[in-house]
């Protein structure tokens, strides 16, 4: 039972990553569109495709809090105790994100627009460098278990929170840049869907160097999971590894539907290869995923929980997404109240 | 009840206190809901007198002050119980330190915000009114009117 809720656990991080972190890269894309004029066309692109979904994919983050404080609860206290700095700083991010993301939408003064187009921009950049430096924090063994406090500091200010943090600034610009090339096609701007396609090349090549030179971090820094990299999570790395390529191929050849799904799934594999990395552990070393488990009673709960989300929230999504894809969805903040979360 | 599992006075004045705000200014949101439906039921129109339009203007603020009197009757009635009969709130408190710095960064940020909602509003206002109208790529956030509601069913399936 305890398999299937930290299984569950581990595919909504991976949600959050694809779909929420192509929110955040977009705003990356945003930061370094360029000046006003040079910036106004990719702008304009962003802020139309990330529009309607864009606070919709941070119910993963909280589905995410609820599974492991219901689930694994002694894990959840340990990994807040140690790491609230970067996770506070990651919420003021998305806070802010939110915030300045609809503050630009609803002034017209150019010099507004730019202050809040900068500090929606640089939150999408700060969140998923903090979400990476937790997951570096945790991978490295540096959350004691039995829900006590670590160092505040060395846990996120480390090799492999650092490595980790960067790669997930550069793994979320890959992902919206991908995205970004299927959008500019879709409304038709030939000269944007090479802009970014450029750009997710680009991206690719340096989520590649990061990997690379990660992995050199990750052995002297994180040993536990570098083993489970090169023995359990081997196959689901070759396989995020050959999609990455693929998606490279297809991106270089102008297949953008099938880049899409690869880059997605290249994703994918990589949070699922590090879940399977530090496997049996939630905490490497200190703490496994059974030992950490909530009683079967809680477990039970959970996933009736898990089952009635697959069944209610789920289907919403789809018929979110699918309305994005298909351009049936209003621009944000005509039809509905914009929502400051 | 042992002493030690027991709200003290004051926490019990102000639950006390606090419901009594949240019933009577539901209550008054409930007859000002009442009046309308009253006039829309016998006039077909909505109720047109000041006192009404006085009335409707203050709702919105006493809606949230309803709100927020209902989370001090839960949060303080809750005392000194964070999970009732198991975990005192004062066990449950974090150790860390520093707390107080995220309180002030939060509370900081929020009022930040909120001024920012205030002027980001005030120029919306200040711009529709300078153009007399609503002009769509100019200010989302902008009620419709009745003219560009159909403009905008047509714009839909881009």
């Amino acid at each position: 039972m305890s398999t299937t809720v930290a299984f569950v656990l581990l595919l909504a991080v991976t949600a959050y990553a694809v779909f929420g972190g192509a929110d955040f890269g977009a705003g990356f894309w945003d930061l370094t569109a360029g000046g006003d004029d040079r910036g106004r066309r990719p702008r304009a692109l962003i802020e139309r495709s990330i529009g309607p979904v864009w606070e919709a994919n941070h119910v993963w983050l909280i589905f995410i809090f609820v599974v492991s404080w219901t689930g694994f609860s002694e894990a959840y206290a340990s990994i807040m105790l140690t790491l609230f700095v970067p996770l506070t700083l990651a919420a003021l991010g998305i806070v802010f994100r939110g915030a300045s993301f609809a503050f630009r939408k609803a002034v017209d003064a150019s010099w507004s627009r730019r202050v809040f187009g900068a500090a929606f921009a640089a939150s999408s950049i700060l969140v998923p460098y903090f979400m990476g430096s937790v997951a570096g924090g945790i991978a490295s063994g540096r959350v004691p278990a039995g829900g006590r406090a670590g160092d505040p500091v060395d846990s996120w200010l480390n090799p492999t929170s650092i490595f980790a943090g960067l790669l997930a600034v550069a793994m979320v610009a890959y992902v919206a840049a991908v995205y970004l090339v299927w959008e500019a096609r879709g409304v038709g701007e030939r000269d944007l869907v090479d802009y970014f396609r450029r750009r997710s090349v680009g991206a690719a090549v340096v989520v590649g160097a990061i990997l690379g030179g990660g992995l050199f971090v990750v052995r002297a820094d994180a040993e536990y999971v570098f083993d489970g990299l090169t023995s359990r999570a081997l196959p689901i790395a070759i396989v995020g590894g050959l999609c990455g390529v693929g998606a490279l191929v297809l991106l270089l050849r102008g297949a953008a539907r099938g880049a899409r799904l690869l880059a997605a799934l290249a994703v994918a594999a990589l949070v699922v290869t590090w879940g399977f990395a530090q496997w049996p552990y939630l905490l490497p070393e200190s703490l496994t995923v059974s030992a950490a488990a909530a009683p079967s009673g809680t477990l039970t709960a959970l996933v009736v929980a898990v089952g009635l989300f697959v069944v209610l929230v789920i289907p919403g999504f789809l018929l979110l997404y699918i309305l994005d894809q298909r351009r049936l969805l209003p621009e944000e903040g005509v039809d509905e109240p914009g929502s400051v979360a | 009840v042992p002493a030690d599992e027991r709200p003290t006075t004051r926490q019990v004045n102000i639950v006390h206190l606090a419901w009594d705000v949240m019933v009577g200014s539901g209550t008054l949101l409930f007859l000002l809901s009442l009046w309308y439906g009253a006039t829309w039921l016998f006039r077909r129109r909505m109720p047109a007198s000041r006192w009404f339009l006085r009335a409707a203007a203050c709702a919105g603020v006493l809606a949230v002050l309803s709100m927020e009197a209902g989370w001090i009757v839960t949060e303080v009635g809750r005392q000194p119980w964070i999970v009732y009969n198991h975990m005192k709130v004062e066990d449950g408190a974090t150790e860390n330190t520093g707390v107080w710095i995220s309180f002030v960064a939060v509370v900081v940020i929020y009022v930040a915000l909120a001024a920012t909602t205030i002027l980001v509003l005030r120029g919306m206002s200040r711009r529709l009114r300078r153009q007399d109208g609503f002009v769509e790529h100019d200010a989302p956030y902008a009620p419709r009117v009745a003219a560009s509601a159909d403009a905008q069913k047509d714009a839909l399936p881009r």
